[in-house]
């Protein structure tokens, strides 16, 4: 008798149909649409030729809130350990300390990287994070304007304007100088009793490192400053706790994660510790059990979807703990030298690129009295999508539509269009890139 | 005898101070103006051997579905098979930009369109968006497809949802946060919606009701044709919470029951590994006149061209910054093809199987409120063996097994929410029920102690929350 008939026999019934007799006959019907089962072969030998369909070996010149940036080996042999990615959230603190542990130290080194006093313990990616970041301003503070520059990326105010649906706050753009920087004298005149928060990016959507951050806490008032910022730039200048950011956020996919089209990546939420108790997402607190023995839990959980319901301050549940691993293992094999270099060499390199892209005729980096860290925004003579296009031709992924990438500002992107080195980006590569412009 | 968790004093990442070994080209830094400048950084510097250690003793001192029986309720901790993680990191896949040109991306678009096909046709539904990145996210998608919905045929003036008492907290806080109030309606002690109560609660501000079918209690909605049109009859929508999913794939169909809507839980139903709290992915299907109210783009075919398509007027706009978790859908897709129609089926009978075995074996010995058949899940009671639902659960722990969910449903005393799935086999069903007795005839004064055999003993939950200690 298999195991299956002994159970049958222990539940007295004959067969599987009668575990579902409380279905309405009316509605069963057998499952079609996914085809006969395969063997993991056969299974493994398909993902590969679908796989090959893609133009996976693209030299890539192209950032825009996700960047092909080198990973170490360690990163990827801890992620996949058993105990870590067959884990459920570590809701029995006891047997999953492990977890638990390297999420507190996750909260930790985010703290540490961005000068923040609380990083939650991860969010979905950076656009959903910066809309929780603004819901969560209104919570504090329950004003009614939200001021965002107009050359914020498009995804991200998509996100912003789906996740305010139903939440009483304008979005309003403030205006940014010609390079994308923001414009202190400008934004000032904006700011009103109802202000409720300013979100500034640094760099800014263009790629260039912003002086203006450091101003805003001279004239925010009462209202709170939401900082995007890039993890990998924070190496070399001034982090958001540095400028006084009240929340800051980012996308973290920079941090250990591979490409991936898209996702899984990782939302970085931080924030000042009273606004704690307004704070979405899962927190990892420091405790002792009962032998004194220092031990790590979930805490305040009364701000949670499971305690709180329909009076949560959010409704996250499943978060990007993976992750939040494999940036904790990045960081922590990178050290600080690591992580300076990595943003050293992207800011050779971008100015590398830069160079050679003002060396052809028709291509020409927006002028700064700054510097660009990643991202370029370049101004062409020719149609932007036609310049994509071309390059993909030639097996180059770089010269992406501004018009496309930013909601547009009013100094022009019409004709722009974004490049990006980071650590990886090699000088033949360079070359490359130089020849197939030339006789674009 | 018995389990013993590595158990390590592992000290933090900010206390193991072995120096920097990561190797580096020498750069010269960049002048940085001083205002701008980055004062110090101030990350660990440790080995990288040391790191390594670092994270495998954490790993010990962690449970996991490859560890042992995990029976956590509502979470469908099935076995992630390997091939898929093999797949996740085929550079075919990882290595590709989100805004690379369509043309260019024919593969992921084709896992993508696929997934959209499979999802639609297991659900019953008409069209997919795969872009929510986890269940809850999935939800939220749907209460703004919902509200919008409601705009549209000019009925705003629907803003309440109505939540059974024994749903998910997600659902609620989801349609708070899509800007409905919530009306909570109790159930009745069987676990099932009580009709009365949801005819009393309807109304015309009724937007939509949100229902997990099966319940919380893991027992079907038999009054679920009664339900819809209660529901459509007052010109609401019927939402379907797809976290139970795997008690009715291949049986039935949120669609056939006249559902509007149903979000997917993929690291659930479909197999991808939870990674210790995620990521997850929740794909979202709806009835044909909701379609234009989905997050943009979704995926189109036309011949054989794979391409993203971005024209619905109404639609309730982006949740994600890309694609979607797509990766998580890349092992989603590989899984139901591995399975096809008859294994995924399988998988639904067997876990049906294996919850009721496991009822029937815990009869007699907890108190099960619920009576006669279950779905993927039973919930069980401790109140009539006097002992906390808590206790029990840290005596599981102890011995190695992962303990069911507990407290939860909230209506539920001394809830015990046991999920064995599809994959349990009987010897692990047979020890889940050993342990319970076990555990019930212990003296509280002894149990109270549990766990010892785990790298910590019990965690002082009140003191972290009032000491609040969130970063070293």
């Amino acid at each position: 008798m298999t195991f299956t008939d002994e159970m049958f026999k222990f539940l007295n019934i004959k067969g599987y149909d009668d575990l579902f007799s409380d279905i309405p006959e009316s509605v069963k019907k057998p499952l079609k649409g996914i085809g006969r089962g395969k063997s993991e072969m056969e299974i493994t030998l398909e993902s590969e030729a679908v796989g090959s369909l893609n133009r996976w070996d693209f030299t890539i010149l192209l950032g825009l809130g996700a960047y092909e940036r080198y990973i170490p080996a360690a990163v990827n042999n801890v992620i996949m350990r058993n105990e870590f990615i067959t884990a459920y959230t570590p809701y029995q603190a006891e047997i999953s300390q492990g977890m638990l542990q390297a999420l507190f130290e996750y909260q930790s080194l985010i703290c540490d990287l961005t000068g923040m006093e609380v990083t939650n313990s991860s969010m979905y990616d950076g656009p959903s994070s910066l809309a929780e970041a603004v819901r969560m301003a209104y919570r504090i503070n329950g004003k009614r304007d939200v001021l965002i520059p107009e050359n914020i990326y498009r995804n991200h105010l998509e996100v912003l304007r789906t996740y305010t649906t139903g939440v009483p706050v304008n979005l309003i753009f403030y205006g940014v100088a010609n390079d994308g920087t923001i414009n202190i004298e400008k934004l000032k005149e904006m700011i009103t009793e109802d202000t409720c928060a300013i979100v500034t990016y640094n760099p800014s959507t263009f790629g260039i490192i912003d002086h203006g951050v450091n101003a805003i806490r001279e004239i925010k008032g009462d209202a709170l400053h939401i900082a995007y910022y890039d993890p990998v730039s924070l190496a070399l200048i001034s982090s958001p706790g540095e400028y006084d950011a009240d929340i800051s956020v980012s996308e973290g996919q920079q941090l250990g994660i591979p490409l991936n089209f898209g996702g899984p990546y990782l939302g970085l939420f931080s924030f000042k510790e009273k606004y704690v108790r307004k704070s979405p997402g899962r927190l990892i607190g420091e405790t002792v059990d009962v032998n004194g023995k220092r031990a790590y839990v979930m805490t305040l959980q009364t701000r949670e979807q499971h305690i709180r319901r329909d009076k949560a301050m959010s409704n996250i549940c499943t978060n990007q703990a993976l992750m939040a691993l494999a940036s904790s293992v990045y960081l922590s094999v990178l050290g600080n030298t690591g992580l300076e270099y990595v943003a050293t060499k992207t800011m050779e390199n971008s100015r590398k690129l830069a160079s050679v892209i003002d060396s052809v005729h028709g291509f020409r980096t927006r002028k700064t009295s700054s510097m660009y860290f990643s991202d370029i925004i370049v101004d062409v003579d020719a149609s932007p999508e036609a310049l994509f296009s071309y390059l993909q031709k030639n097996g180059i992924l770089g010269g992406y539509p501004a018009a496309s990438a930013l909601a547009g500002p009013s100094s022009g992107i019409g004709r722009s269009v974004f490049f990006a080195a980071t650590e990886i980006t090699r000088n033949d590569t360079l070359e490359k890139l130089k020849k197939v412009m030339e006789v674009f | 005898m018995g389990y013993h968790q590595a158990t390590y004093d592992e000290r933090l990442l900010s206390e193991i101070g072995s120096g920097n070994t990561y190797s580096v080209e020498k750069t010269n830094r960049p002048e940085i103006p001083d205002g701008i400048r980055r004062k110090k950084l101030s990350l660990p510097d440790v080995a990288e051997y040391d790191v390594i250690r670092h994270y495998v003793h954490l790993s010990q001192m962690n449970y996991s579905v490859d560890t042992g029986f995990y029976p956590l309720g509502s979470c469908t901790m099935k076995y992630n098979p390997k091939f898929a993680d093999r797949m996740a990191g085929d550079q075919r896949f990882s290595r590709m930009h989100p805004l690379t040109a369509p043309e260019y991306a024919q593969g992921e678009l084709q896992v993508m369109y696929e997934l959209q096909e499979f999802l639609r046709a297991s659900s019953g539904m008409d069209a997919v968006t795969l872009q929510p990145l986890a269940g809850a996210q999935g939800e939220y998608t749907s209460m703004l497809i919902v509200r919008k919905y409601m705009e549209s045929i000019g009925e705003s003036r629907r803003n309440e949802i109505i939540i059974p008492d024994s749903a998910h907290g997600t659902n609620p806080a989801s349609a708070a946060m899509a800007g409905f109030s919530t009306v909570e309606i109790p159930s009745k002690q069987d676990g099932k919606v009580d009709l009365d109560a949801l005819r009393d609660a309807i109304s015309d501000r009724t937007a939509a009701f949100m229902i997990t079918n099966p319940s919380t209690l893991g027992v079907f909605e038999s009054n679920i044709l009664e339900i819809e049109k209660i529901v459509h009859g007052a010109g609401a929508l019927l939402y379907y919470d797809g976290a139970n999913f795997n008690a009715i794939l291949g049986v039935t169909a949120p669609g056939l029951m006249g559902f509007d809507m149903v979000h997917f839980n993929l690291h659930k139903t479909f197999a991808t590994p939870h990674g210790g709290g995620g990521p997850g992915a929740g794909p979202v299907a709806v009835k044909e006149k909701l379609r234009e109210f989905l997050p943009l783009p979704v995926v189109v075919k036309e011949g054989k061209k794979y391409s993203l398509y971005y024209g619905y007027r109404n639609s309730i706009g982006r949740v994600g910054g890309f694609n979607g978790s797509f990766i998580n859908l890349l092992r989603a897709w590989a899984y139901m093809k591995f399975k096809g129609d008859d294994g995924l089926t399988e998988n639904t009978r067997k876990a049906v199987l294996n919850a009721n075995y496991i009822g029937r074996k815990l009869e007699g010995i907890l108190d099960i409120p619920t009576k006669g058949l279950k779905k993927h899940e039973v919930v069980a009671s401790t109140r009539n063996t006097g002992k906390k639902a808590l206790d029990v659960a840290k005596y599981i722990i102890n011995s190695g097994v992962h303990a069911p969910t507990i407290y939860f449903p909230l209506i539920v005393p001394e809830a015990l929410m046991i999920e064995p799935t599809e994959d349990a086999s009987i010897e692990d069903m047979d020890n889940f029920v050993r342990l319970v007795e076990e555990a019930i005839k212990i003296p509280d004064e002894e149990l109270h102690r549990m766990p010892v055999n785990l790298s910590i003993g019990r965690a002082d939950e009140v003191r972290a929350a009032r000491a609040m200690k969130l970063h070293w």
